[in-house]
Protein backbone atom coordinates (compact mmCIF):
# COMPACT_ATOMS: atom_id res chain seq x y z
CA UNK A 1 0.00 0.00 0.00
CA UNK A 2 3.00 2.47 1.05
CA UNK A 3 4.64 2.38 -2.75
CA UNK A 4 1.18 3.56 -4.12
CA UNK A 5 1.07 5.77 -1.47
CA UNK A 6 4.45 7.16 -2.30
CA UNK A 7 4.05 6.53 -6.42
CA UNK A 8 5.41 10.09 -7.73
CA UNK A 9 3.40 9.63 -10.91
CA UNK A 10 -0.29 9.15 -8.41
CA UNK A 11 0.92 12.00 -6.52
CA UNK A 12 1.96 14.49 -9.15
CA UNK A 13 -1.32 13.45 -11.27
CA UNK A 14 -3.73 14.23 -8.45
CA UNK A 15 -1.68 17.66 -7.57
CA UNK A 16 -1.71 18.65 -10.46
CA UNK A 17 -5.16 17.74 -10.76
CA UNK A 18 -6.49 19.60 -7.74
CA UNK A 19 -4.29 22.62 -8.50
CA UNK A 20 -6.53 22.98 -12.30
CA UNK A 21 -9.89 22.39 -10.23
CA UNK A 22 -8.98 25.17 -8.00
CA UNK A 23 -8.56 28.17 -10.68
CA UNK A 24 -11.99 26.56 -11.31
CA UNK A 25 -13.00 27.33 -7.67
CA UNK A 26 -11.85 30.24 -7.44
CA UNK A 27 -13.82 31.44 -10.35
CA UNK A 28 -16.92 30.10 -9.47
CA UNK A 29 -15.92 32.05 -5.76
CA UNK A 30 -16.61 35.50 -7.75
CA UNK A 31 -19.88 34.89 -8.58
CA UNK A 32 -21.59 32.20 -5.36
CA UNK A 33 -19.07 34.05 -2.70
CA UNK A 34 -19.02 37.61 -4.08
CA UNK A 35 -22.23 38.39 -5.53
CA UNK A 36 -23.96 35.38 -3.70
CA UNK A 37 -25.43 34.36 -6.88
CA UNK A 38 -25.77 30.02 -7.27
CA UNK A 39 -24.38 29.75 -10.82
CA UNK A 40 -24.69 26.20 -11.76
CA UNK A 41 -23.73 27.25 -15.14
CA UNK A 42 -19.98 27.06 -14.20
CA UNK A 43 -19.55 23.46 -15.51
CA UNK A 44 -20.45 24.95 -18.89
CA UNK A 45 -18.07 27.58 -19.03
CA UNK A 46 -15.66 25.00 -18.13
CA UNK A 47 -16.38 22.50 -20.96
CA UNK A 48 -16.54 25.04 -23.65
CA UNK A 49 -12.76 26.31 -22.43
CA UNK A 50 -11.89 22.40 -22.67
CA UNK A 51 -13.24 22.01 -25.84
CA UNK A 52 -12.04 24.81 -27.77
CA UNK A 53 -8.77 24.54 -26.68
CA UNK A 54 -8.63 20.68 -27.53
CA UNK A 55 -9.73 21.40 -31.27
CA UNK A 56 -7.41 24.35 -32.03
CA UNK A 57 -4.71 22.71 -30.07
CA UNK A 58 -5.21 19.31 -32.19
CA UNK A 59 -5.64 21.34 -35.06
CA UNK A 60 -2.00 22.83 -34.92
CA UNK A 61 -2.79 25.72 -33.03
CA UNK A 62 0.11 26.97 -30.51
CA UNK A 63 -0.61 26.38 -27.07
CA UNK A 64 -0.87 29.51 -25.68
CA UNK A 65 -2.94 30.85 -28.28
CA UNK A 66 -5.59 27.57 -27.75
CA UNK A 67 -5.13 28.84 -23.89
CA UNK A 68 -6.01 32.15 -24.42
CA UNK A 69 -9.18 31.31 -27.34
CA UNK A 70 -10.89 28.74 -25.02
CA UNK A 71 -10.64 31.44 -22.04
CA UNK A 72 -12.50 33.94 -23.99
CA UNK A 73 -15.06 31.66 -25.51
CA UNK A 74 -16.05 30.66 -22.17
CA UNK A 75 -15.96 34.27 -21.29
CA UNK A 76 -18.00 35.13 -24.29
CA UNK A 77 -20.58 32.53 -23.04
CA UNK A 78 -20.51 33.63 -19.44
CA UNK A 79 -21.27 37.43 -20.98
CA UNK A 80 -24.02 35.58 -23.33
CA UNK A 81 -25.62 33.95 -20.72
CA UNK A 82 -25.22 36.94 -18.22
CA UNK A 83 -27.33 39.01 -20.77
CA UNK A 84 -30.92 37.95 -20.25
CA UNK A 85 -30.03 35.89 -16.94
CA UNK A 86 -28.31 38.53 -14.42
CA UNK A 87 -31.38 40.80 -14.60
CA UNK A 88 -33.47 37.98 -12.31
CA UNK A 89 -33.28 37.30 -8.99
CA UNK A 90 -31.11 35.05 -7.41
CA UNK A 91 -33.05 31.28 -6.74
CA UNK A 92 -34.13 32.13 -10.73
CA UNK A 93 -30.38 32.35 -11.77
CA UNK A 94 -29.49 29.40 -10.66
CA UNK A 95 -32.50 27.37 -12.55
CA UNK A 96 -31.31 29.20 -15.73
CA UNK A 97 -27.97 28.35 -15.19
CA UNK A 98 -28.49 24.92 -14.55
CA UNK A 99 -30.22 25.05 -17.90
CA UNK A 100 -27.16 26.54 -19.68
CA UNK A 101 -24.97 23.28 -18.29
CA UNK A 102 -27.76 21.00 -19.89
CA UNK A 103 -27.35 23.07 -23.48
CA UNK A 104 -23.72 23.05 -23.54
CA UNK A 105 -23.98 19.28 -22.39
CA UNK A 106 -26.21 18.61 -25.64
CA UNK A 107 -24.28 20.88 -27.49
CA UNK A 108 -21.03 18.63 -26.45
CA UNK A 109 -23.33 15.25 -27.14
CA UNK A 110 -24.95 16.17 -30.64
CA UNK A 111 -22.54 18.86 -32.85
CA UNK A 112 -20.76 15.81 -33.40
CA UNK A 113 -18.77 17.03 -36.10
CA UNK A 114 -16.46 19.56 -33.87
CA UNK A 115 -17.25 17.45 -30.60
CA UNK A 116 -16.64 13.70 -31.41
CA UNK A 117 -20.52 13.76 -29.76
CA UNK A 118 -20.32 10.87 -27.15
CA UNK A 119 -16.97 9.30 -27.90
CA UNK A 120 -14.88 12.51 -26.80
CA UNK A 121 -11.84 13.31 -28.03
CA UNK A 122 -8.99 11.17 -27.20
CA UNK A 123 -5.22 11.62 -27.55
CA UNK A 124 -5.22 15.85 -26.36
CA UNK A 125 -1.77 16.55 -25.94
CA UNK A 126 0.35 18.19 -23.24
CA UNK A 127 1.38 21.22 -24.74
CA UNK A 128 5.56 22.24 -25.85
CA UNK A 129 6.92 25.20 -26.10
CA UNK A 130 9.82 27.72 -26.10
CA UNK A 131 11.98 24.00 -26.40
CA UNK A 132 10.08 22.63 -23.27
CA UNK A 133 8.36 19.30 -23.28
CA UNK A 134 5.91 19.60 -20.76
CA UNK A 135 5.07 15.92 -21.41
CA UNK A 136 6.85 15.35 -18.43
CA UNK A 137 4.36 15.28 -15.55
CA UNK A 138 6.41 17.72 -13.27
CA UNK A 139 7.13 20.44 -15.61
CA UNK A 140 3.47 19.97 -16.78
CA UNK A 141 2.41 20.56 -13.34
CA UNK A 142 4.45 23.62 -12.88
CA UNK A 143 3.08 25.29 -15.54
CA UNK A 144 -0.45 24.43 -14.13
CA UNK A 145 0.87 25.54 -10.56
CA UNK A 146 1.98 28.95 -12.46
CA UNK A 147 -1.21 29.54 -14.20
CA UNK A 148 -3.36 28.70 -11.09
CA UNK A 149 -0.82 31.71 -9.40
CA UNK A 150 -1.13 34.51 -11.95
CA UNK A 151 -4.84 33.53 -11.76
CA UNK A 152 -5.23 33.62 -8.46
CA UNK A 153 -3.36 36.95 -8.21
CA UNK A 154 -5.47 38.71 -10.78
CA UNK A 155 -8.85 37.81 -9.24
CA UNK A 156 -7.33 38.26 -5.92
CA UNK A 157 -6.78 41.87 -6.61
CA UNK A 158 -9.96 42.46 -8.87
CA UNK A 159 -11.83 41.24 -5.58
CA UNK A 160 -9.72 43.01 -2.82
CA UNK A 161 -10.67 46.30 -5.13
CA UNK A 162 -13.65 48.42 -4.93
CA UNK A 163 -14.86 46.19 -8.02
CA UNK A 164 -14.97 44.00 -5.62
CA UNK A 165 -16.22 45.54 -2.88
CA UNK A 166 -18.90 46.70 -5.29
CA UNK A 167 -19.49 42.59 -6.16
CA UNK A 168 -19.98 42.44 -2.40
CA UNK A 169 -22.76 45.32 -1.73
CA UNK A 170 -24.27 42.95 -4.39
CA UNK A 171 -24.82 39.92 -2.27
CA UNK A 172 -25.78 41.83 1.01
CA UNK A 173 -28.06 44.45 -0.46
CA UNK A 174 -28.68 44.70 -4.47
CA UNK A 175 -31.49 47.43 -3.86
CA UNK A 176 -29.78 49.69 -1.37
CA UNK A 177 -26.42 49.35 -3.88
CA UNK A 178 -28.57 50.59 -6.51
CA UNK A 179 -29.96 53.47 -4.30
CA UNK A 180 -25.84 54.60 -4.06
CA UNK A 181 -26.24 54.83 -7.49
CA UNK A 182 -24.13 51.65 -8.30
CA UNK A 183 -25.30 50.07 -12.07
CA UNK A 184 -25.22 46.68 -10.58
CA UNK A 185 -26.42 44.96 -13.80
CA UNK A 186 -22.92 46.35 -15.37
CA UNK A 187 -21.35 45.04 -12.01
CA UNK A 188 -22.43 41.57 -12.06
CA UNK A 189 -22.00 41.25 -16.04
CA UNK A 190 -18.51 41.60 -15.91
CA UNK A 191 -17.83 39.62 -12.90
CA UNK A 192 -19.73 36.90 -15.01
CA UNK A 193 -17.66 37.26 -18.00
CA UNK A 194 -14.30 37.21 -15.57
CA UNK A 195 -15.28 34.39 -13.79
CA UNK A 196 -16.13 32.42 -17.06
CA UNK A 197 -13.30 33.60 -18.77
CA UNK A 198 -11.26 31.64 -16.17
CA UNK A 199 -13.15 28.49 -15.79
CA UNK A 200 -12.42 28.05 -19.78
CA UNK A 201 -8.80 28.73 -18.96
CA UNK A 202 -8.90 25.90 -16.37
CA UNK A 203 -11.00 23.47 -19.17
CA UNK A 204 -8.29 23.76 -21.47
CA UNK A 205 -5.21 22.62 -18.67
CA UNK A 206 -7.71 20.19 -17.62
CA UNK A 207 -8.05 18.56 -21.15
CA UNK A 208 -4.17 18.40 -21.48
CA UNK A 209 -3.83 16.63 -18.01
CA UNK A 210 -6.32 13.99 -18.71
CA UNK A 211 -5.61 13.80 -22.30
CA UNK A 212 -9.25 12.58 -22.98
CA UNK A 213 -12.81 14.74 -22.81
CA UNK A 214 -16.11 13.94 -23.28
CA UNK A 215 -19.27 15.35 -22.52
CA UNK A 216 -19.22 13.13 -19.37
CA UNK A 217 -16.08 15.44 -18.21
CA UNK A 218 -18.26 18.10 -17.36
CA UNK A 219 -21.56 17.86 -15.71
CA UNK A 220 -23.78 17.07 -12.64
CA UNK A 221 -21.60 15.01 -10.36
CA UNK A 222 -18.82 17.33 -11.33
CA UNK A 223 -20.39 20.73 -10.46
CA UNK A 224 -21.61 18.88 -7.30
CA UNK A 225 -17.88 18.50 -6.77
CA UNK A 226 -17.06 22.34 -7.67
CA UNK A 227 -19.80 23.54 -5.02
CA UNK A 228 -19.08 21.51 -2.64
CA UNK A 229 -15.36 22.44 -3.07
CA UNK A 230 -16.45 26.10 -2.13
CA UNK A 231 -18.58 25.46 0.54
CA UNK A 232 -16.49 23.32 2.44
CA UNK A 233 -13.40 26.26 1.72
CA UNK A 234 -16.11 28.86 2.29
CA UNK A 235 -17.32 31.13 -0.08
CA UNK A 236 -16.99 34.64 -0.12
CA UNK A 237 -13.04 34.22 1.39
CA UNK A 238 -11.05 34.33 -1.55
CA UNK A 239 -8.90 31.19 -0.10
CA UNK A 240 -12.28 29.29 0.56
CA UNK A 241 -11.93 28.01 -3.01
CA UNK A 242 -8.23 27.09 -2.97
CA UNK A 243 -8.52 25.21 0.81
CA UNK A 244 -11.86 23.64 -0.05
CA UNK A 245 -10.48 21.85 -2.91
CA UNK A 246 -6.84 20.31 -1.90
CA UNK A 247 -9.25 19.49 1.38
CA UNK A 248 -11.84 17.31 -0.58
CA UNK A 249 -9.20 16.18 -2.93
CA UNK A 250 -6.94 14.51 -0.16
CA UNK A 251 -10.50 13.10 1.35
CA UNK A 252 -11.68 12.00 -1.79
CA UNK A 253 -8.32 10.42 -2.85
CA UNK A 254 -7.17 8.91 0.71
CA UNK A 255 -10.35 6.36 0.76
CA UNK A 256 -8.32 4.76 -1.91
CA UNK A 257 -6.42 3.61 0.92
CA UNK A 258 -8.89 2.09 2.79
CA UNK A 259 -8.61 -1.45 3.94
CA UNK A 260 -12.04 -2.11 1.28
CA UNK A 261 -12.44 -3.68 -2.31
CA UNK A 262 -11.26 -1.68 -4.93
CA UNK A 263 -14.83 -2.43 -6.42
CA UNK A 264 -16.71 -0.08 -3.64
CA UNK A 265 -14.17 2.77 -3.78
CA UNK A 266 -16.31 4.98 -5.59
CA UNK A 267 -19.51 4.82 -3.33
CA UNK A 268 -17.30 4.89 -0.22
CA UNK A 269 -15.60 8.02 -1.52
CA UNK A 270 -19.31 9.57 -2.44
CA UNK A 271 -20.01 8.63 1.32
CA UNK A 272 -17.02 10.49 2.30
CA UNK A 273 -17.88 13.63 0.39
CA UNK A 274 -21.28 13.87 1.62
CA UNK A 275 -20.27 13.20 5.21
CA UNK A 276 -17.53 16.09 5.08
CA UNK A 277 -20.01 18.14 3.68
CA UNK A 278 -22.17 17.39 6.78
CA UNK A 279 -20.21 17.75 9.33
CA UNK A 280 -18.78 21.25 8.03
CA UNK A 281 -22.37 22.43 7.41
CA UNK A 282 -23.22 21.47 11.13
CA UNK A 283 -19.71 23.09 12.59
CA UNK A 284 -18.63 25.73 10.46
CA UNK A 285 -21.46 26.56 8.17
CA UNK A 286 -19.64 29.27 6.53
CA UNK A 287 -16.89 26.75 5.53
CA UNK A 288 -13.12 26.34 6.80
CA UNK A 289 -12.26 29.85 5.59
CA UNK A 290 -15.19 31.50 6.33
CA UNK A 291 -15.86 34.72 8.16
CA UNK A 292 -16.48 33.58 11.85
CA UNK A 293 -20.30 34.46 12.55
CA UNK A 294 -20.32 37.50 15.22
CA UNK A 295 -21.44 36.00 18.49
CA UNK A 296 -20.89 38.39 20.21
CA UNK A 297 -20.73 42.41 20.40
CA UNK A 298 -17.62 44.33 20.92
CA UNK A 299 -17.99 48.05 21.90
CA UNK B 1 -37.58 76.49 -7.47
CA UNK B 2 -38.67 72.49 -7.35
CA UNK B 3 -35.84 69.70 -7.08
CA UNK B 4 -38.48 67.41 -7.79
CA UNK B 5 -42.06 67.57 -8.72
CA UNK B 6 -44.47 64.66 -8.85
CA UNK B 7 -47.20 65.10 -11.57
CA UNK B 8 -50.30 63.38 -11.49
CA UNK B 9 -48.32 59.77 -10.57
CA UNK B 10 -50.33 57.03 -10.43
CA UNK B 11 -49.72 53.42 -8.87
CA UNK B 12 -51.85 50.50 -8.75
CA UNK B 13 -51.57 47.10 -7.18
CA UNK B 14 -54.47 44.83 -8.69
CA UNK B 15 -57.18 47.04 -7.44
CA UNK B 16 -55.62 49.01 -4.93
CA UNK B 17 -54.37 52.53 -5.72
CA UNK B 18 -51.59 53.02 -3.24
CA UNK B 19 -50.50 56.03 -5.23
CA UNK B 20 -53.58 57.87 -6.90
CA UNK B 21 -53.15 60.61 -9.54
CA UNK B 22 -51.28 62.39 -6.90
CA UNK B 23 -49.43 65.76 -7.84
CA UNK B 24 -46.80 67.66 -5.54
CA UNK B 25 -43.60 69.47 -5.73
CA UNK B 26 -40.49 69.73 -2.91
CA UNK B 27 -39.00 72.98 -2.87
CA UNK B 28 -34.85 73.31 -2.95
CA UNK B 29 -32.94 74.13 0.04
CA UNK B 30 -36.15 72.92 2.52
CA UNK B 31 -37.34 70.01 4.42
CA UNK B 32 -40.87 69.02 3.25
CA UNK B 33 -42.45 66.38 5.52
CA UNK B 34 -44.48 63.81 3.98
CA UNK B 35 -47.26 61.95 6.36
CA UNK B 36 -50.39 60.11 6.41
CA UNK B 37 -52.14 57.26 8.02
CA UNK B 38 -50.66 53.60 7.66
CA UNK B 39 -50.95 51.90 4.16
CA UNK B 40 -51.06 56.07 2.92
CA UNK B 41 -49.01 55.20 0.12
CA UNK B 42 -45.80 57.06 1.69
CA UNK B 43 -43.22 54.63 1.14
CA UNK B 44 -44.85 53.41 -2.67
CA UNK B 45 -44.52 57.12 -3.21
CA UNK B 46 -40.56 56.48 -2.26
CA UNK B 47 -40.42 53.83 -3.99
CA UNK B 48 -41.83 55.50 -7.60
CA UNK B 49 -39.61 58.21 -7.02
CA UNK B 50 -36.29 56.62 -6.01
CA UNK B 51 -36.85 54.32 -9.09
CA UNK B 52 -37.59 50.87 -7.13
CA UNK B 53 -41.03 50.80 -8.75
CA UNK B 54 -42.48 52.27 -11.93
CA UNK B 55 -45.33 53.86 -12.12
CA UNK B 56 -48.23 53.31 -14.00
CA UNK B 57 -49.51 56.97 -14.98
CA UNK B 58 -47.60 60.39 -14.43
CA UNK B 59 -44.03 62.27 -14.52
CA UNK B 60 -41.64 62.49 -11.64
CA UNK B 61 -39.52 65.37 -12.56
CA UNK B 62 -36.05 65.71 -10.73
CA UNK B 63 -34.52 69.26 -11.19
CA UNK B 64 -35.22 70.02 -14.65
CA UNK B 65 -34.47 66.21 -16.06
CA UNK B 66 -38.01 63.56 -16.51
CA UNK B 67 -36.83 60.92 -14.71
CA UNK B 68 -39.82 59.03 -14.95
CA UNK B 69 -38.62 55.99 -17.16
CA UNK B 70 -34.80 56.32 -15.28
CA UNK B 71 -33.46 53.13 -13.89
CA UNK B 72 -32.67 53.55 -9.71
CA UNK B 73 -28.86 54.20 -9.94
CA UNK B 74 -29.12 57.04 -12.56
CA UNK B 75 -31.60 58.55 -10.57
CA UNK B 76 -29.15 58.17 -7.61
CA UNK B 77 -26.47 59.51 -9.83
CA UNK B 78 -28.76 62.85 -10.68
CA UNK B 79 -27.68 63.53 -6.77
CA UNK B 80 -31.05 61.29 -5.20
CA UNK B 81 -30.36 59.38 -1.82
CA UNK B 82 -32.71 57.81 0.56
CA UNK B 83 -32.53 55.63 3.41
CA UNK B 84 -35.01 52.99 3.85
CA UNK B 85 -38.13 52.09 6.43
CA UNK B 86 -36.50 48.79 6.86
CA UNK B 87 -32.54 49.43 7.17
CA UNK B 88 -30.91 48.27 4.44
CA UNK B 89 -26.97 48.61 5.08
CA UNK B 90 -24.34 45.94 4.06
CA UNK B 91 -23.94 43.71 7.18
CA UNK B 92 -21.08 41.62 6.40
CA UNK B 93 -19.15 44.66 5.34
CA UNK B 94 -17.27 46.80 7.59
CA UNK B 95 -18.80 50.18 9.16
CA UNK B 96 -16.26 52.29 6.82
CA UNK B 97 -16.82 50.31 3.87
CA UNK B 98 -20.33 51.04 4.20
CA UNK B 99 -19.50 54.13 3.65
CA UNK B 100 -16.70 54.48 1.15
CA UNK B 101 -18.55 52.43 -1.23
CA UNK B 102 -21.05 54.93 -1.39
CA UNK B 103 -18.79 57.85 -2.30
CA UNK B 104 -19.04 59.81 -5.72
CA UNK B 105 -15.65 59.11 -7.04
CA UNK B 106 -15.17 55.34 -5.43
CA UNK B 107 -12.61 53.97 -8.14
CA UNK B 108 -14.60 51.36 -8.84
CA UNK B 109 -14.12 50.17 -12.23
CA UNK B 110 -12.47 47.16 -13.09
CA UNK B 111 -9.09 47.98 -14.69
CA UNK B 112 -8.24 50.56 -11.67
CA UNK B 113 -7.97 47.06 -9.40
CA UNK B 114 -4.57 46.91 -11.90
CA UNK B 115 -3.42 50.61 -11.10
CA UNK B 116 -2.12 51.65 -7.38
CA UNK B 117 -4.59 53.77 -6.12
CA UNK B 118 -3.25 53.67 -2.18
CA UNK B 119 -3.24 57.76 -2.18
CA UNK B 120 -6.93 57.54 -3.58
CA UNK B 121 -8.25 54.94 -1.80
CA UNK B 122 -6.99 56.89 1.64
CA UNK B 123 -8.39 59.79 0.75
CA UNK B 124 -12.01 58.15 0.36
CA UNK B 125 -11.13 56.45 4.00
CA UNK B 126 -10.21 59.75 5.57
CA UNK B 127 -13.53 61.56 4.10
CA UNK B 128 -15.12 58.53 5.48
CA UNK B 129 -13.60 58.48 9.09
CA UNK B 130 -14.80 62.50 9.29
CA UNK B 131 -18.36 62.10 8.31
CA UNK B 132 -18.94 58.71 11.01
CA UNK B 133 -16.97 61.25 13.50
CA UNK B 134 -20.33 63.60 12.64
CA UNK B 135 -22.44 60.40 13.61
CA UNK B 136 -20.71 59.95 16.10
CA UNK B 137 -19.93 55.95 15.40
CA UNK B 138 -16.10 56.83 14.47
CA UNK B 139 -15.35 54.27 17.11
CA UNK B 140 -17.21 51.19 15.22
CA UNK B 141 -15.65 52.31 11.87
CA UNK B 142 -13.44 48.70 11.87
CA UNK B 143 -16.96 46.70 13.21
CA UNK B 144 -19.11 44.53 11.14
CA UNK B 145 -21.98 47.06 10.03
CA UNK B 146 -24.26 44.09 11.23
CA UNK B 147 -23.01 44.35 14.56
CA UNK B 148 -24.16 47.63 14.90
CA UNK B 149 -27.07 48.62 17.39
CA UNK B 150 -30.58 49.08 15.52
CA UNK B 151 -30.11 53.11 15.90
CA UNK B 152 -26.52 52.92 15.18
CA UNK B 153 -27.09 51.43 11.64
CA UNK B 154 -29.76 53.83 11.13
CA UNK B 155 -27.22 56.63 11.28
CA UNK B 156 -24.79 54.62 9.04
CA UNK B 157 -27.71 54.25 6.47
CA UNK B 158 -27.99 58.36 7.14
CA UNK B 159 -24.37 58.50 6.71
CA UNK B 160 -24.30 56.41 3.80
CA UNK B 161 -26.89 58.91 1.87
CA UNK B 162 -24.83 61.83 3.02
CA UNK B 163 -21.50 60.34 1.57
CA UNK B 164 -22.99 59.90 -1.94
CA UNK B 165 -22.92 63.88 -2.25
CA UNK B 166 -26.77 64.16 -3.07
CA UNK B 167 -28.39 67.45 -3.10
CA UNK B 168 -31.53 65.64 -2.40
CA UNK B 169 -32.60 63.31 0.52
CA UNK B 170 -35.75 60.61 0.75
CA UNK B 171 -35.55 59.72 4.48
CA UNK B 172 -38.19 56.90 5.52
CA UNK B 173 -38.79 56.90 9.16
CA UNK B 174 -35.51 57.96 10.29
CA UNK B 175 -36.93 58.25 13.82
CA UNK B 176 -38.69 54.97 13.94
CA UNK B 177 -37.35 53.11 16.83
CA UNK B 178 -35.03 55.73 18.07
CA UNK B 179 -34.12 56.56 21.39
CA UNK B 180 -34.77 60.63 22.30
CA UNK B 181 -30.44 61.30 22.74
CA UNK B 182 -30.42 59.41 19.61
CA UNK B 183 -33.45 61.35 17.51
CA UNK B 184 -31.90 64.40 18.80
CA UNK B 185 -28.52 64.11 16.81
CA UNK B 186 -30.40 62.89 13.82
CA UNK B 187 -32.20 65.93 13.93
CA UNK B 188 -29.33 67.90 14.27
CA UNK B 189 -27.56 66.10 11.63
CA UNK B 190 -30.43 66.69 9.25
CA UNK B 191 -30.54 70.85 10.45
CA UNK B 192 -26.81 71.19 9.27
CA UNK B 193 -27.16 69.06 5.72
CA UNK B 194 -30.18 71.69 5.17
CA UNK B 195 -28.09 74.41 6.05
CA UNK B 196 -25.51 73.61 3.75
CA UNK B 197 -27.91 73.71 1.06
CA UNK B 198 -29.10 70.23 1.10
CA UNK B 199 -33.23 69.48 0.66
CA UNK B 200 -34.90 66.98 2.26
CA UNK B 201 -38.31 65.32 1.71
CA UNK B 202 -39.08 62.88 5.43
CA UNK B 203 -41.68 60.23 5.88
CA UNK B 204 -42.40 59.94 9.51
CA UNK B 205 -44.94 59.24 11.95
CA UNK B 206 -42.98 61.11 14.78
CA UNK B 207 -45.80 64.34 14.64
CA UNK B 208 -43.43 66.15 17.36
CA UNK B 209 -40.69 65.48 15.35
CA UNK B 210 -42.07 66.48 12.34
CA UNK B 211 -43.91 69.32 13.35
CA UNK B 212 -40.17 71.05 14.52
CA UNK B 213 -38.34 69.91 11.75
CA UNK B 214 -40.08 70.30 8.56
CA UNK B 215 -41.10 73.72 6.55
CA UNK B 216 -43.57 72.30 4.53
CA UNK B 217 -45.58 69.38 5.19
CA UNK B 218 -47.66 67.34 2.63
CA UNK B 219 -50.21 64.75 3.77
CA UNK B 220 -51.50 61.81 1.85
CA UNK B 221 -54.23 59.85 2.41
CA UNK B 222 -55.34 56.59 0.13
CA UNK B 223 -52.75 57.69 -2.31
CA UNK B 224 -53.84 61.13 -2.60
CA UNK B 225 -52.39 64.64 -1.36
CA UNK B 226 -54.76 66.09 1.10
CA UNK B 227 -53.41 68.70 2.13
CA UNK B 228 -49.61 71.14 1.68
CA UNK B 229 -48.99 73.67 4.27
CA UNK B 230 -46.93 74.99 7.15
CA UNK B 231 -46.58 72.66 9.87
CA UNK B 232 -49.27 75.10 11.75
CA UNK B 233 -51.74 75.01 8.74
CA UNK B 234 -51.62 71.24 8.66
CA UNK B 235 -52.24 70.16 12.38
CA UNK B 236 -55.25 72.90 11.87
CA UNK B 237 -56.68 71.54 8.99
CA UNK B 238 -60.17 69.43 8.93
CA UNK B 239 -59.15 67.53 6.03
CA UNK B 240 -56.00 65.92 8.26
CA UNK B 241 -57.81 65.58 11.47
CA UNK B 242 -60.76 63.65 9.42
CA UNK B 243 -57.98 61.56 7.76
CA UNK B 244 -56.47 60.58 10.71
CA UNK B 245 -59.05 60.19 13.34
CA UNK B 246 -62.07 59.99 11.67
CA UNK B 247 -65.03 62.06 10.84
CA UNK B 248 -67.02 64.12 13.88
CA UNK B 249 -70.16 62.75 13.94
CA UNK B 250 -73.14 65.57 13.67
Amino acid sequence: MTDVLFNPDYLIFVLTSATIFVILTMALNMIVGFIGYLNLGHVGFWSIGAYCYSVLLMNGTPFWLALIAGGLLAGFSGFLLGLPTLRLKSHYIAIASLGFTYIVYSLAINLTGITRGPLGIPGIPRPSFWGIDFEDKYLFFLLCAAIAVVSGFIMKRVLASPFGKILETIREDEIASQSIGKNTFSFKLKAFTVSAFFAGIAGGLWASLYQFISPYSFFIPELVFLLAALMIGGAGSFWGGVVGTYVLYIIYESVRFMPVPPTSVGALQQMAFALLLIIIMIFRPRGIMGKKAATFHRS
Amino acid sequence: MNILSVQNLHKSFGGIKAVNHCSFSVEKGTITGLIGPNGAGKTTMFDLITGLMTPDEGHIILGDTNITSFPAYKRARLGMARTFQSIRIFPELKVIDNIVVAMKNHPEKMYQSFIPLRKKRKELKDKAMKLLHQMGIAGKAHLRAGDLSYGQQKLLEIARAAATDADFFLLDEPAAGINPTLLKEIKEYILKLNSEGKTFLIVEHNMPFMMEISQKIIVLDYGKEIAVGTPEEIQNSPHVIEAYLGKKKE
